[in-house]
């Protein structure tokens, strides 16, 4: 199982980010206004924000300072990212056919190419930005109180973490510390859960199912249960960019594949019918 | 806590009360017809903290949910305002003042945060109140008040 931890852990995304033209000075050669990143699956692509607009600040209209009064946002293909979820499903959702075709090609080599625009208002699918890095904090650390209440029928695990402890469990994600974030992870994550947090991602849609971690038979749930009838459709089951088997434990995948905010992101591959 | 069918049955049997249009803040009020959530537009609570050039507020927008993780009633906010479009129309937008607890003039012991609320398909962005003490907050009562109760709690007297 650590195995497949670390594997998860370490996965991350060849980015190439371009800033809106309306943002670049005039005559900038387009090579300038882009920046290419190496993004952590597990991880808030907001996170970069700061990092890109300042590698990209000798190239943009405006001053760095009045930028900040702006919204951003990310966008593939004219379609708006919604940051809260980590970058390796948002890549997943927009990519499930790349996702099945890389998953039997190992020599597969893909450059996700989005863009980042701001305007007065963001798309209404996007959280704005309002309280800068620390709102990103905070609604990971509510994302985790919900984890624990499913888990365990009660936040008290998590709220029994100390400040300094929470500060150090953010800054595993930032710094990519495993040990840590497993350290503190396992406090909250009992060995016998009461249910499973899941999100399952499917047609632009999201949706949190009530997952029990055992069926009423006292038999281990497995993922095909909390999946069938989402779709008339045969489908693949898409996490970390990785196909998984329907019939598996739906514990020992969550134990295996859950994402930094404490979830198991599933995203739904609806097949074509064989003709 | 309250079942989600006891949620509903105590939701239309509060919107069929005269208990919301009672409340001062008040202007218009909305129950889905499958009793799953109920929206009210509101006055903005009284607060020194608004000053006159936020005046171009339009109103408070509220929306009661029932939290299946919590198995709680969840209150959302949302704050509008004017402006005007690229066509010259005034419109009303959503905005999100990063000091939502000092522009509302919430108590400290509220726990609010911008999520998204996905309905229908459609998932917008509103400041979630977080329900997990909610159970200790609203108190023993009798249980088919219970969101009545609630309502009382985190609606009429967290907004006066």
């Amino acid at each position: 199982m650590n195995a497949i931890r670390k594997l998860v852990w370490d996965g991350a995304l060849n980015v190439e980010v371009t800033i809106d033209p309306e943002l670049v000075i005039k005559g900038i050669p387009k090579n300038k206004t882009m920046v290419n990143l190496r993004i952590p699956r597990d991880s808030y692509i907001m996170n970069y924000l700061d990092y890109i607009l300042t590698r990209l600040e000798a190239y943009i209209r405006v001053n760095l300072k009045d930028l900040k009064e702006l919204n951003f946002w990310f966008e593939y293909d004219g379609i708006p990212l919604s940051w809260n979820y980590p970058t390796g499903v948002l890549y997943d959702i927009m990519n499930t056919k790349d996702v099945i075709t890389a998953a039997r090609d190992t020599n597969h080599l893909n450059m996700w190419r989005i863009n980042l625009t701001c305007g007065s208002q963001v798309p209404r699918n996007v959280i704005p930005i309002i309280e800068g890095t620390k709102q990103i904090e905070k609604y990971w650390m509510h994302q985790w109180k919900q984890v624990c209440f499913i888990l365990r029928g009660s936040s008290k695990q998590i709220m029994s973490i100390s400040r300094k402890e929470g500060q150090s469990f953010w800054e595993s994600i930032l710094r990519r510390d495993m040990e840590t974030f497993n350290n503190i992870s396992t406090r909250i994550i009992p060995k016998k859960a009461r249910f499973i947090p899941v999100v399952i991602h499917i047609n632009d849609k999201f949706i949190q199912p009530v997952a029990p971690s055992l069926n009423d038979d006292g038999i281990e749930n497995k993922v095909i249960n909390i999946t069938e009838g989402l779709s008339s459709s045969e489908i693949a089951i898409i996490s970390h960019g990785v196909v998984i088997p329907k019939k598996s434990s739906l514990k020992e995948v969550y134990d295996r594949f859950l994402s930094f905010d404490g979830f198991l992101h599933l995203i739904i591959q609806e097949q074509p019918a064989n003709t | 806590m309250i079942s989600h069918e006891e949620y509903k049955q105590q939701l239309k049997n509060l919107y069929e009360s005269t208990g919301f249009q009672e409340w001062g803040k008040c202007k218009h009020i909305h129950l889905s017809p499958s009793y799953d959530w109920l929206s009210i537009n509101a006055d903005f609570p009284s607060n020194p903290n608004i000053s006159p050039e936020q005046q171009d507020f339009a109103h408070l927008e509220l929306k009661i949910v029932y939290s299946v993780v919590y198995k709680e009633p969840q209150l959302l906010l949302r704050v509008w305002k004017y402006a005007v479009d690229e066509t010259g129309i005034t419109v009303k937008v959503p905005v999100f003042p990063p000091d939502i607890k000092d522009f509302l003039n919430l108590p400290a012991w509220i726990q609010i945060n911008l999520d998204i609320h996905s309905h229908d398909g459609l998932a917008e962005t509103w400041y979630f109140i977080h329900p997990c003490d909610t159970s200790e907050i609203v108190g023993m009562c009798h249980h088919e008040k219970y969101l009545e109760r609630w309502t009382s709690t985190f609606v009429s007297s967290l907004l006066p």
